[in-house]
């Protein structure tokens, strides 16, 4: 355990950003906080580096209070909002994220093109950040909370108004830092990301966690039976089973002539609309 | 330490590449400045201006008198003593110089012993121009020794002025009146047999004449205005450029904040209070440079006279604690850039149009200039015109300054306050 979150909750005037969040984090798992806009997964990732002091509750970061500077060196935040100079080359913007770690001369250097090459920027590192796209930006400002090789890296919506490219390119880069060890704590309000990447996935909405475990054991607990449909002898059939491969092997033996086959396994919005009784996105 | 440089680095990177606020921040105040101090008549003009009081009606003192009229140093008005003597006073002119009784009789005898005297009243303090006064008095005063050996006929002349002075002398010792009055008529004799030489270039060997004797009288300046337009101008031009470096910086603190940087700057281990010390240490250096940079081209460029440069150092450091202290409270109370650029704004056009950027404090009715005391552009404007024209000794100075450095300490102690209690609530 690299990380424990004890029945914290912050409050906002009368609003309960927070409820009452308890959790553990690993070494070296991708750990996912999946939840609609205003959940609270910013506020949990702010409070759990430090940013924000909660109300109630303890965050332990390697055993240490996250606000101190031995426990910061070890934590890198890409923030939702792009936390980028524009006016300043791609470089420059690192070089300066480096002197706030004490990275200085080669060593700067060498931290720089290391996470420009894993962002895949390395070729742009001399142009103004204005001159980015907007996933550019996003991928730089990953490289911005790589820079001094942290153990736990946090990604709050990094792929929020990203082209199809650079999301493909981030999730690449998410799985070369696991492989790497680190622990990555990756929040996100598409299911899709959460369930391609996580090893593990909070339910977060209303500042509350309604479920936490494998993507794997939440669709079984939450997320309802898997829907086959068939057409067969011109009519169509639908079976709702929680053990699909039985009932597709089944169905093939009994059936050598039915179409249209069409099974649809439950997903994490599926999971998210049994939890909540609404979608993601509403 | 080396996060504090490692953010002032960069916000220095941020303003270099910011090529709107630079014009503003330094472009813009000089063009103010020169715009204005040329319309209101500063012009940079280089010329001593001064009064000539000519007591002595002789020909020579009236030569004299045309000499120093012609003279492309000075800026000459005849006027009587007293009005010469409140000019000086005003600072309207920089020196008066009274052309005595007795001046012409001695200004023809050249042998005679005694050089012609000239009053010359000027301010004690205005050292330097005294001195370069003097200089060009004296090298008026010496022309009259190379007309002199420039021509036989004015020599032979200057020979019989003076023997007959020497002869009616009763204060010259006896040996001394026997040698000249001997020696005196053989040189004249001398010339006449001695052919006219072309080309005389006036150097006749003749040293240890004094051209001119000097009595210095000590008119202490009233101080109500500058004698340079862009004395006024420089002030004013500086402070607005002062308001539009707090004004750019602060937008830049608020931008931090609207744009997610500060966010990332805080999970970085540094505090932030470092964060924000950064920012107001590069405002404030930003500031200095600023009016460095304007006082060097208003006194290079302008020929703006700077009375006590050494009080400048006291000054510029007051107006940047102060209005970096400013920036600091301005960006916690304004959330948005929106509400920086009302609030900001709204409240540094009171302090300048009350506080003399507008219209000269000297020149505002007693009324306004109290009420000038609650703007720290007022005190400002003080401590740049006290050691530019208002000839402010140490005491003087410490006034403003420490008003100054106040107001942006207490500033900046209750903006990093709100700063820190706001980042808490997050």
């Amino acid at each position: 355990m690299i990380l424990s979150v004890k029945a914290v909750s912050k409050r906002y005037g009368e609003r309960l950003a927070v409820d009452n969040l308890s959790f553990t984090l690993h070494a070296g798992e991708v750990f996912g906080l999946l939840g609609p806009n205003g959940a609270g997964k910013s506020t949990t990732c702010h409070i759990m580096t430090g940013l924000l002091h909660p109300d109630n509750g303890e965050i332990r970061v390697f055993d240490e209070s996250p606000t101190k500077a031995t426990v910061r060196n070890r934590i890198g935040i890409a923030p939702q909002q792009i936390a980028l100079y524009e006016r300043l080359t791609a470089r420059q913007n690192l070089q300066f994220f480096c002197s706030l770690y004490q990275l200085q001369g080669k060593a700067a250097d060498a931290a720089i093109d290391r996470v420009l090459e894993l962002v895949g920027l390395r070729d742009r590192a001399s142009d103004a950040v204005k001159s980015f796209s907007g996933g550019m930006l996003r991928r730089l400002n990953l490289a911005g909370a790589l820079i001094h090789n942290p153990d736990i890296v946090l990604l709050d919506e990094p792929t929020a108004g990203v082209d199809p490219q650079s999301r493909n390119r981030l999730f690449e880069t998410v799985d070369a830092l696991k492989a790497d060890g680190k622990t990555i704590i990756y929040t996100t309000h598409y299911m899709e990301e959460a369930a391609r990447l996580c090893d593990r996935v909070a339910i977060i909405d209303q500042g509350r966690l309604l479920a936490l475990d494998s993507v794997n054991a939440l669709l079984t607990e939450h997320g309802g039976p898997t829907h086959i449909s068939y057409l067969h002898d011109g009519q169509r059939h639908q079976i709702d089973t929680p053990q699909p491969e039985q009932a597709l092997a089944s169905l093939l033996q009994q059936h050598a002539d039915l179409s249209q086959l069409n099974v649809r396994a439950p997903t994490l919005e599926s999971v998210f609309l049994k939890l909540t009784g609404k979608h993601l996105r509403d | 330490m080396n996060s504090l440089w490692s953010i002032v680095r960069k916000d220095f990177q941020l303003l270099l590449t910011d090529k709107v606020t630079l014009f503003f921040t330094f472009v813009f105040p000089l063009l103010f400045a020169g715009l204005f101090g040329n319309m209101m008549g500063g012009g940079g003009s280089k010329q001593i201006k001064v009064a000539v009081v000519q007591q002595d009606q002789t020909a020579a003192a009236t030569a004299f008198v045309q000499t120093l009229n012609d003279a492309s140093e000075l800026k000459v008005q005849t006027m009587a003593l007293e009005p010469a003597q409140n000019a000086v006073r005003k600072g309207d002119l920089t020196a008066y110089i009274v052309i005595p009784e007795g001046f012409g009789e001695r200004y023809d005898a050249v042998f005679a012993g005694k050089a012609p005297t000239l009053i010359v009243g000027v301010d004690p303090k205005r050292t330097a121009e005294a001195g370069l006064l003097e200089g060009v008095l004296m090298k008026y005063g010496a022309e009259r020794f190379s007309k002199l050996f420039s021509s036989n006929d004015a020599m032979r002349e200057q020979m019989r002025k003076s023997l007959a002075q020497i002869q009616a002398a009763d204060d010259m010792p006896t040996a001394w009146r026997d040698l000249l009055s001997d020696y005196l008529p053989k040189i004249e004799q001398l010339l006449v047999d001695q052919p006219a030489v072309d080309g005389n270039t006036g150097e006749s060997g003749f040293d240890g004449f004094t051209p001119l004797n000097i009595e210095k009288q000590e008119v202490i300046r009233e101080q109500k205005g500058p004698g340079h337009a862009q004395a006024v101008f420089f002030p004013q031009a500086i402070m607005w450029a002062t308001l539009g470096c707090i004004m750019g910086f602060g937008t830049s603190l608020v931008q931090e904040y609207s744009r997610g940087t500060m966010l990332r700057l805080r999970a970085a281990p540094i505090t932030t209070a470092t964060v924000l010390a950064g920012k107001s240490l590069t405002c404030a250096v930003t500031i200095a440079i600023v009016i460095g940079t304007l006082l060097i081209v208003g006194r290079t460029v302008f020929g703006m006279p700077i009375e006590t440069p050494a009080l400048l150092a006291l000054a510029i450091t007051g107006i940047a604690v102060c209005f970096s202290g400013l920036m600091m409270l301005f960006a916690a109370i304004a959330k948005t850039e929106q509400a920086l650029n009302g609030l900001g704004w709204a409240v540094l056009m009171v302090f300048a149009m009350i506080g003399g950027a507008m219209l000269p404090l000297f020149l505002m009715p007693e009324w306004l200039q109290n009420v000038s005391h609650f703007s720290p552009v007022k005190w400002g404007i003080l401590a740049l015109e006290g050691a530019i024209w208002r000839g402010f000794d140490v005491q003087e100075m410490l006034k403003p300054v420490a008003i100054l450095l106040s107001l942006g300490l207490i500033a900046y102690g209750i903006g990093l306050q709100r700063i820190k209690s706001l980042d808490a609530a997050g």
